[in-house]
């Protein structure tokens, strides 16, 4: 260690206590989050009239299609691959013919797209704007948007259930699951779904959690139900994502992947996901900490589940919408 | 974003939050400052914590993060530094050059850039490249930017007073 360090270090001996605001970080990301996804979805498919010139807005990891906010339903022929499964970023730019080139020498200045983008011309705005995509070398651009694509084809989805009624109906399923294990419910994060992903009203998927008491402290257990018409939550997608992944498929066709991952030294969250043949997927994980807001005050406990109880619940029908 | 990336998220800025504040503190020096950067810093990690979760060191990304946040700070006009020509508490020492500085009030002294440079190399341990690669500008940048503040803080803290690995 240098002595520079050494003089850095001691300058932090008056270190004040730091502010418990996690669940206001994580309610601001959530925010910032949906922000983000509602600024791709309008620039992709309901025009880019409203941007300013020059403003390039990151569209999506590699893959994204620009459609987010189609309606429609369209079979899941796959579980939608992880996030980490390709690299890059694609940016759309809105600039004017004679603006488009500085715009451009900017933008990969910026170093967001790397020296020698792949750029494509996706389409003109009235205004005589030009909409580029600007995507970094290996990333997979999409096709220059053509104002009379298909739709999604695919019959649209009728949900038999209001969106409040399934989350509490999941809800209470999962309380009795655990409750029937012996295990002391401390905090419930009520079952819901992020409202970016709704699709035309309709809830894509459903999660909840409940933080427990076992014996060594506190952990977690939590459900996501996905349905079928949507491609838009990431599992694990291809095994190898976590650790110990192992694949098997079950007598009735579905496919259950266990796994865990390390959240970081002394935490690990283990998952049990079910595919089914219908194409709804049940994810159901635990972890050896708590989630909810008294989680920094709270000791770490064992994973409160056996792998054999985490698999059960994954393979629930009762956890179905 | 799944509970599960949620729950990774919680746990890591759970676990790693305090080096991203002392961080933040030998940055910017207030420590109140120091919490709104790492509160910016992992709002900005959970927008991209999917993506970020699946690397290999997403501890150096959300210290990249979080010194991009500190050096986008100036960017903001209600939070941009007035600069002036001696700092305050330069000026109660007698003979500035003469007595030894307040490492604190050395690195004020530094511009925002360098002051960033040289803790990302000589605080977080990151490489020349790294270093380049998170501040975005060339490696030949980050040497000089080094030097410059290395000059500067020992010009104010004396010239035996400071010793690295690759000065000593």
């Amino acid at each position: 260690m240098t002595d520079l360090k050494n003089r850095f270090m001691l300058m932090l001996s008056d270190e004040p206590t730091a502010p418990n605001d996690l669940e206001s970080i994580v309610s601001a990301g959530r925010r910032a989050r949906r922000r983000r996804q509602a600024a791709m979805a309008a620039v992709s498919t309901i025009g880019v009239a409203g941007l300013t010139t020059a403003v390039a807005v990151p569209i999506a990891m590699t893959g994204g299609t620009g459609s987010d906010d189609k309606v429609g339903v369209q079979a899941q022929q796959k579980p939608s691959p992880s996030p980490s499964a390709t690299r890059g970023n694609c940016y759309l730019i809105a600039a004017k013919p004679k603006a488009a080139k500085l715009t451009l020498q900017r933008f990969v200045r910026s170093g967001k797209v790397g020296d020698h983008p792949e750029v494509t011309q996706m389409r003109a705005l009235k205004d005589g704007r030009t909409v580029l995509q600007v995507c970094s070398p290996g990333a997979s651009a999409s096709q220059p948007t053509d104002e009379a694509a298909e739709p999604p084809t695919g019959p649209p989805y009728h949900y038999t259930e209001q969106p409040e009624d399934i989350a509490a109906r999941l809800g209470a399923h999962l309380t009795n699951r655990v409750t029937n294990w012996g295990l002391d419910i401390t905090y419930t994060r009520p079952f819901a779904q992020e409202t970016s992903t709704l699709e035309k009203g309709h809830p894509a998927y459903f999660d909840g959690n409940v933080d427990v008491h076992e014996a060594q402290g506190y952990g977690d257990i939590g459900v996501q139900v996905t349905h079928k018409t949507t491609e838009q939550v990431p599992f694990t997608g291809d095994c190898n994502a976590a650790d110990n992944c192992e694949e098997t498929t079950l007598d009735d066709g579905s496919v259950l992947r266990t796994g865990e991952v390390k959240a970081g030294p002394g935490l690990t969250v283990v998952t049990a996901e079910v595919h089914r043949p219908d194409g709804v997927v049940v994810q159901a994980q635990m972890s050896n900490y708590p989630f909810g807001p008294d989680a920094g005050t709270q000791d770490h406990g064992d994973q409160p589940l056996s792998l054999k109880q985490l698999i059960s619940l994954a393979q629930d029908p009762d956890f179905t919408f | 974003m799944s509970s599960a990336d949620e729950g990774a998220f919680r746990a890591f800025a759970f676990t790693r939050r305090p080096s991203l504040r002392r961080t933040a503190f030998l940055l910017c020096g207030d420590w109140h400052q120091a919490d709104d950067l790492v509160q910016t810093a992992l709002v900005k990690l959970y927008v991209a914590w999917p993506r970020v979760r699946s690397q290999d060191q997403p501890d150096a990304y959300a210290h990249r993060i979080l010194v991009r946040c500190f050096l986008d700070e100036r960017r903001r006009p209600w939070r941009r530094e007035s600069p002036v020509e001696v700092l305050d508490d330069v000026k109660a020492a007698a003979h500035p050059t003469e007595e030894l500085l307040d490492l604190r009030a050395a690195l004020a002294r530094l511009p925002r850039r360098q002051r960033a440079t040289l803790l990302m190399r000589y605080w977080l341990d990151a490489s020349v490249a790294q270093t380049a690669e998170a501040l975005g500008c060339s490696e030949g940048t980050v040497k000089s930017q080094t030097a410059r503040a290395m000059s500067t803080l020992r010009e104010l803290l004396g010239d035996h007073a400071l010793v690295t690995e690759e000065s000593s």
